[in-house]
């Protein structure tokens, strides 16, 4: 059965395990990928403030607005607007995309992670 | 050293041995590196608690050279110090003061499991030079964490039930 240190010691490397996972969790991303109809078209910092229009299929267009760290569409020219309903992205792996354009917006970061080896 | 403690020792060895092999043979099916089961711990931990916690090391350092020599290599055997040691260091501690602070060898097992993990994970980080190799830290503390309680209580169970066992816990 288990003894009061025991509780303790659980409790003490579960909250640090909490703890270090949420520290891992803001992996925000630094680099904004825009691509249209599977082409990249622009790759803009994540820093700077600034609206992108781009032009996907069938001349459909979107304006890609940087602010704060964040991204979002602020417009579009597709029926269905759902890139522009979809809420702002910034961490690493985070995507808005726009189908009836074929616009892909993903957050992305400079250092590549990827391990290279793996222990037994 | 006494001609009962050397045949103690050595059949200790050879057990944990076998336990690391065993433990090569059966991976966990959760697909993480570093997360295994730890079953030469049980070794190490009763050693520890019955005899003391050098004769531990020895077998410790002599099981880590015996395995890495046999099935592993080089870094096999800088990650195995790099958890074992520290996990030892720990677990000589807990068991020392283990009645001031109240614990079981569950609890001993747990500190063990985590130490050897952080051990492990910053062994790692030097090793492949990739800082985000510590993004592994959460769960790999859990991991340690349940590991080493499941071979630390299993340890228990073995002490309870031999002769005498019961005054060294």
């Amino acid at each position: 059965m288990l003894k009061k240190g025991d509780i303790f010691v659980a409790v003490i490397v579960i909250s640090s395990c909490i703890l270090s996972s949420l520290m891992f969790m803001k992996d925000a991303g630094d680099k904004v990928i825009i691509s249209a109809e599977g082409r990249e078209v622009a790759v803009c910092p994540l820093d700077k403030d600034e609206v992108i229009t781009v032009t996907g299929r069938n001349g459909l267009e979107c304006r890609v607005e940087i602010r704060d760290g964040r991204v979002s569409v602020v417009e579009a020219d597709c029926p269905d607007k759902l890139c522009v309903h979809q809420k702002s992205v910034s961490k690493k792996g985070e995507t808005i995309v726009c189908l009836p354009a074929e616009i892909v917006i993903s957050i992305d970061s400079e250092d590549e992670g990827g391990f290279d080896a793996v222990t037994r | 050293m006494s001609t009962d403690k050397i045949t103690k020792l050595g059949l200790m060895l050879a057990l944990s041995v076998i336990m690391g092999y065993v433990e090569y043979l059966i991976p966990l099916p959760i697909g993480i590196p570093g997360v295994k089961l730890g079953l030469a711990n049980i070794v190490i931990l009763y050693v520890t608690v019955t005899c003391g916690p050098l004769e531990a090391l020895l077998i410790l350092i002599l099981r880590i050279l015996l395995n890495g020599f046999m099935f592993g290599n080089v870094f096999s055997m800088i990650f195995a110090f790099s958890g074992g040691i520290p996990a030892w260091l720990g677990m000589t501690f807990a068991h020392k003061f283990h009645k001031k602070l109240d614990l079981s060898l569950t609890g001993t097992g747990m500190i063990g499991g985590t130490i050897h993990n952080i051990g492990q994970l910053t062994a790692a980080v030097f090793l492949v030079d990739q800082l985000k190799v510590i993004y592994y830290l959460p769960i790999l503390l859990l991991s340690g964490l349940i590991t080493g309680g499941i071979t630390g209580t299993l340890c228990m169970a073995v002490i309870r039930r031999l002769p005498h066992g019961r005054e060294s816990i």
